[in-house]
């Protein structure tokens, strides 16, 4: 048996080529894998062209596997066209209306990876995989049946982020260290860190020694967002408590999450939300707004709020800081969720009682 | 691992549930006694107006940031053709051209279209459509790779193209450059 892996693009650091690195590893243990992209690292060169797919699968048997993150029209023709079942792993796509006031090319790709939507599920494919619930019943509204759907989250780093050890600079882990906040991930206006700023006017006032930084790198498109959160930074006056790291690589992001006393996760779109995971392994609570996938990934492990006053983030925070037991209680929370439902080996058994039920992949040696 | 991740990973208590039950009735009820003395919520700056501010900040050059200005039609026209190829993508996509899309562009120049109808074959695409990224002159070489539809240029070449999933693509074309230039 053989399944062909397929993302429009295949990079180191992106989770969405994480979750397909992690199933090709697992899928490894039953038949012949074979990643496929459009645009990929040059450094992975274990990665073919998406023309070459029709080469690989050849028999009934085998599957294709593509993941939706953005619409690519040339391999969904592809499949059609295959003998073989085709299975799509849906990683949502940011609704357009968020980069309208910031950049034409974010908008226009994520309204045509969002108009491709209702055809995708019109599709004759085999079955829809979702990382989260919240996905799924997009798929579901429009139209999918869920018969032919499951969720199943998305492979991840962070055993890479358990077993690197961190870059520490400027005594950033000592033991004596103010308290951080921390916000992980792109600055997108999606992310809203806008709001998250507000709320930590209203902390900060009270902790002045606190620091938040906002850890992730900013595409050059998106510079108009940036450019409105440092103005937004400076009409606050919390320019001395703030840090834009910039992107980060592996070490630097344990470093950032060891010295994090917790993890704000305001974003007002997340289709899953990774971070709140490798917060969680790494033991660090979460808080944050609710009424995206964070909701479900996040579970009772943490503290969420509605997004519409930011002192309620703000006094979150406060308890945080002066009650370490209730750190501890989500800290021990987190772990015990990211070992039943989150860590690599929980998704393995989760993709191989999938793969068994729907899709008739003996997957005995995992289950 | 780290002492803190292997904390981390410790088993959960039961009291956690509680915790957390506790601490965030407690949240709530501060919440609600700020709201009761200082009113709803007012934001102390406006978004908008910031935003708008924000935009009005020049973006940093390509310059600024170390970036060599963008290749205009006549630099790409000079080049050999796997460089041409190589750099066609690096203008129009921002990116490398994939093996399948390298061997597709060689191909077509092999078989003589010309490099505008292939810088406009690029330039059109959904992915160039969403990069934008402007270049004059590349009308005529739309119009030549709308000609390689004709039955006059043979079949063998309309076979090539139709191998290269680029019918759609081509009616696709038609119509972003009729939106694009009316």
């Amino acid at each position: 048996m053989k399944i062909a892996l397929f993302s429009p693009t295949l990079v180191k650091a992106d989770a969405v080529s994480n979750d397909v690195f992690g199933a090709a590893r697992v899928l490894d243990s039953v038949a012949e894998v074979k990643l496929f992209a459009n645009a990929w690292d040059p450094e992975l060169n274990h990665v073919s062209a998406y023309t070459e797919i029709p080469e690989f699968i050849t028999s009934p048997q085998d599957l294709l596997l593509i993941h939706y993150s953005i619409g690519f029209e040339p391999v969904n023709q592809i499949a059609r066209q295959l003998p073989s079942r085709t299975v799509v792993k849906y990683h949502n796509v940011t609704p357009p209306a968020f980069f309208a006031d910031y950049d034409q090319d974010y908008y226009r790709a994520c309204k045509g990876g969002r108009d491709q939507l209702p055809s995708l599920v019109e599709e004759p494919f085999e079955f829809f995989l979702s990382d989260s619930d919240f996905n799924q019943q997009e798929l579901i509204t429009l139209g999918l049946d869920a018969g032919r759907s499951a969720v199943l989250a998305p492979f991840h780093q962070v055993d890479g982020l358990l077993e690197t050890s961190p870059a520490e600079e400027d005594g950033s882990l000592a033991t004596e260290r103010p308290f951080t906040a921390t916000a992980v991930g792109r600055l997108a206006p999606n992310k809203n860190l806008h709001y998250l700023l507000e709320v930590w006017a209203d902390f900060v006032a009270d902790f002045p020694s606190a620091e938040l930084r906002l850890v992730g790198k900013c595409d050059d498109r998106l510079d108009a967002y940036r450019r409105f959160l440092a103005l937004k930074v400076d009409r606050l006056g919390i320019g001395d408590s703030v840090t834009l790291t910039g992107p980060v690589s592996l070490r630097q992001l344990k470093a950032e999450y060891l010295r994090a006393n917790v993890l704000c996760v305001t974003s007002r779109h997340e289709g899953f939300c990774v971070p709140a995971i490798e917060a969680m392994a790494l033991g660090v609570p979460v808080i944050g707004c609710r009424g995206t996938a964070l909701d479900e990934t996040l579970g009772d492990a943490g503290i969420l709020w509605p997004g519409n006053d930011p002192r309620l983030l703000g006094e979150t925070l406060k308890a945080i800081a002066e009650n370490p037991e209730l750190a501890a209680a989500m800290v021990a929370k987190g772990a015990q969720r990211y070992r039943a439902s989150f860590s690599n080996e929980a998704i393995a058994v989760r993709m191989a009682e999938l793969f068994n039920q729907h899709l008739g992949v003996n997957f005995e040696r995992l289950v | 691992m780290t002492i803190r991740a292997e904390g981390a990973l410790q088993e959960a208590s039961d009291t956690g549930d509680a915790a957390l039950e506790r601490f965030s009735s407690q949240i709530a009820s501060r919440h609600q006694q700020r709201v009761a003395s200082e009113g709803p919520y007012v934001p102390p700056v406006s978004d908008s107006e910031l935003l708008a501010e924000a935009k009005l900040q020049p973006a940093p050059t390509p310059e600024a940031v170390g970036a060599a200005p963008p290749l205009q039609l006549g630099d790409l026209l000079r080049l050999g053709d796997a460089e041409f190829v190589e750099q066609a993508y690096l203008t129009l996509l921002k990116r490398p051209p994939d093996a399948g899309g390298r061997a597709a562009c060689v191909s077509l120049l092999d078989l003589g279209c010309s490099r505008r109808a292939v810088l406009a074959m690029l330039r059109y695409s959904p992915e160039g459509r969403s990069r934008a990224q402007p270049m004059a002159g590349l009308i005529p070489g739309l119009a030549d790779l709308l000609a390689y539809k004709a039955p006059v240029l043979g079949g063998a070449l309309r076979l090539a193209v139709n191998l290269l999933f680029l019918n759609t693509w081509i009616r696709d074309l038609r119509a972003a450059a009729r939106r694009e230039n009316p």
